[in-house]
């Protein structure tokens, strides 16, 4: 089963996804939304993984924490390996050892994962209680440390601020700050910076960016925004309807993207630098109802390269250089019959 | 040097009479709390904005949450009151129209919403969401109106047959597209876009922009295009203009604000957008701190607590927002 080869040494090795699948089971029927992807990622790298609504990447990221909630259920035959240990395999008292302290997770909207009730400081002081064996008073001076080393001016004060009181930006610090609380070796970012406005945006990315530095943490980015992976990542993965299209180094994606709905997420994104008097390239139609799926790619109803074998069966990532692709253009032996 | 808060905005219109003016425009909203329920404060939403729309133009305004843009957009089109100040359109005073003129002027001027989700009626059929201004006008009898239905419904990418449908039956692009056919579906002259495409995924998105692109082309539209993504007002917009804090900091033609950004606010905006491009070596600007709150705005200029090269002066006395030259405004001390 295809997973990447030329990083494929152990060592260096902290995360590996093999074939993980995540169905809802609804009314309407099974959803399948994450369907047999292959992920891996290396110590202190950061991986990004983007996709519009919908494609499977924050069901992916809770699918890693195994907070999938009902009617989704992992398939059996997924694996989840940290450091070669499938956290699918593990009692639910083992997975509460590893949520918070080696793998934590940002969500976008920070005052819907922050308690109400409780103090910022006490929050993240639970975190370190719950899984460090530390005293109160450690815990407290731990806290402050965190809330200094995410910028949050005058933590002493802070540490007792109600989630309310703090703006978006503050909000996303403390949950920065909780991630770190337990120097995870994984912290899975969702849309961390998408509720905020771009000029916080780009404190709070800088401030990622030197915390994962300066500790060593890998960092799984899931936004469905190609500039922030641009500046954040080092590998990225595209998701669309459920499956992983195209995988490559920062670079390659975006200097030579293969599969056509990377091309045309790319090119459908104003820039800065674009020529205004030429329309926005538009990818046609819409993101396929997933309960009711094409057969062939899933992407094929809305390509503009398409081919009949398209729309009969689905092509599988395959490596072509630097970049792993799903899509029958890069198949010589479909590509050259035509 | 005294802020001369009157600054007229007047850039010379070069095709005739502007569409839209607007007059130091003041929005305040007040805080009630304690007791009585009396007003303890305000909130600064609006605080002297001047600015001309022109006929046939799109003119951007960009700024973060709080800067004031979508309130702007609302007092033009007196769905709020304003606090003072003046807007005119087509030389009509539009906080004195009253009855009938005030009607027609409600024609004549539309909004596009930003989430085409809360603000289409979850119980009324499509057609009749987009038939509903032309039953408020009394335009034309019941068949006239379908037909007119069904055309608005082609020309912006429906089919016509789903006008029976409810709104939770589209997706996010074709219920944003139901949202224009209601606004355009009157004819207007003058359409306000609130963050039209920020609540849409980044296909859909330069879908709907090129949509209205077309659209403002077939009708002759004059857009006010309101969002906070500065590239997506660029693709859109003739001229832009940059609100911080209530105050409109800065206006120029499109492609004069890229070359040459004068006030550091805008710097530091187009610095901060991520571009897809992971070789772009840029010199960001990163701002420190937040927006201060509006309800005490900093005196003097209002950017100086953020400000990167705040001078002694900024502290203390409000820059004029006068022009630099060739329509070019600013309200800097450092420029």
């Amino acid at each position: 089963m295809g997973v990447d080869n030329h990083t494929a040494n152990g060592r260096d090795e902290l995360l590996r996804i093999s074939n993980l699948r995540t169905y809802f089971y609804t009314s309407d029927g099974v959803i399948p939304a994450v369907d047999g992807i292959d992920l891996v990622i290396q110590r202190g790298k950061t991986v990004g993984l983007v996709g519009e609504s919908g494609c499977g990447k924050s069901v992916t990221a809770l699918s890693i924490m195994q907070l999938v909630p009902p009617p989704g259920r992992i398939l059996p035959g997924s694996r989840i390996l940290l450091e070669g240990v499938d956290l699918l395999s593990l009692r639910p008292e083992q997975m509460y050892d590893i949520r918070g302290a080696r793998i934590a997770m940002i969500f976008q909207e920070p005052m819907t994962s922050l308690n109400p009730v409780f103090t910022v400081g006490d929050q993240i002081a639970e975190a370190i209680l719950t899984h460090k064996r530390v005293g109160r008073g450690q815990a407290r001076e731990e806290t402050i440390e965190l809330l200094r080393q995410v910028g949050i001016p005058q933590p002493e004060q802070r540490y007792h601020a109600y989630p309310h009181e703090l703006s978006g930006g503050m909000r996303q610090r403390v949950m920065i700050a909780m991630a770190l609380s337990c120097q995870p070796e994984l912290i899975i970012a969702d849309e961390p910076t998408t509720a905020l406005d771009v000029t916080i945006q780009a404190q709070i990315l800088e401030l990622l960016r030197s915390l994962a530095e300066k500790h060593s943490t890998a960092l799984l980015l899931i936004t469905h925004d190609l500039g922030v992976i641009a500046e954040m990542a080092q590998e990225v993965a595209v998701m669309y309807a459920g499956k992983i299209v195209e995988q490559a180094d920062v670079v390659t994606l975006f200097r030579e993207p293969k599969h056509p709905y990377t091309r045309g997420l790319l090119a459908s994104i104003p820039l800065l630098t674009s020529d205004r008097s030429v329309p926005l390239t538009m990818i046609k139609g819409t993101v396929p109802n997933l309960a009711r799926l094409p057969p062939g790619c899933r992407f094929a109803p809305r390509c503009p390269h398409v081919m009949p074998i398209c729309r009969e069966k689905e092509p599988e990532l395959a490596t072509h250089g630097a970049t792993r692709v799903a899509c029958w253009l890069y198949e010589p032996a479909v590509v050259g019959g035509e | 040097m005294v802020a001369a808060a009157s600054a007229s905005a007047s850039t010379p219109a070069a095709d005739g009479a502007p569409l839209v003016s607007v007059r130091n425009l003041v929005k305040h909203f007040p805080i009630r709390g304690g007791l009585f329920y009396r007003t303890v404060g305000e909130v600064h939403a609006v605080d002297d904005v001047s600015l001309d729309i022109r006929r046939g133009e799109t003119l951007g305004l960009v700024g973060e949450s709080g800067c004031g843009k979508t309130t702007t957009g609302r007092v033009i089109l007196r769905l709020i009151p304003a606090t003072s100040g003046s807007v005119s359109f087509e030389g009509r005073d539009v906080f004195s129209l009253r009855g009938e003129e005030l009607k027609r002027l409600r024609r004549d001027m539309q909004i596009i919403f930003q989430d085409p989700y809360s603000s289409l009626d979850p119980r009324m059929p499509v057609g009749d969401i987009i038939a509903e201004g032309l039953v408020v006008h009394r335009i034309g009898s019941r068949s006239d109106r379908e037909q007119a239905v069904r055309e608005m419904m082609a020309r912006v990418g429906l089919r016509p047959q789903y006008a029976r449908r409810y709104p939770h039956e589209f997706s996010g692009g074709q219920r944003q597209r139901i949202g224009i056919a209601r606004a355009l579906v009157l004819h207007p002259k003058f359409v306000i876009c609130d963050e039209p495409v920020s609540a849409l995924d980044v296909s859909i998105q330069s879908q709907i922009l090129n949509l209205l692109r077309d659209l403002q082309q077939q009708f002759g539209l004059t857009y006010l295009f309101i969002a906070h993504n500065l590239a997506v007002v660029r693709y859109i917009s003739d001229r832009i203009g940059v609100m911080y804090l209530g105050k409109l900091v800065e206006l120029a033609e499109t492609d004069e604000l890229f070359r040459r950004p004068l006030h550091p606010y805008t710097q530091a905006l187009l610095s901060a957008i991520p571009q897809p491009d992971p070789t772009l070596k840029r010199q960001r600007i990163v701002l420190s701190g937040e927006v201060p709150s509006p309800i005490h705005p900093p005196p003097g200029c209002r950017f100086h607590t953020r400000c990167p090269i705040a001078m002694d002066i900024c502290r203390h006395v409000e820059p004029v927002y006068r022009d630099v030259g060739g329509g070019h405004m600013v309200a800097c001390h450092a420029v």
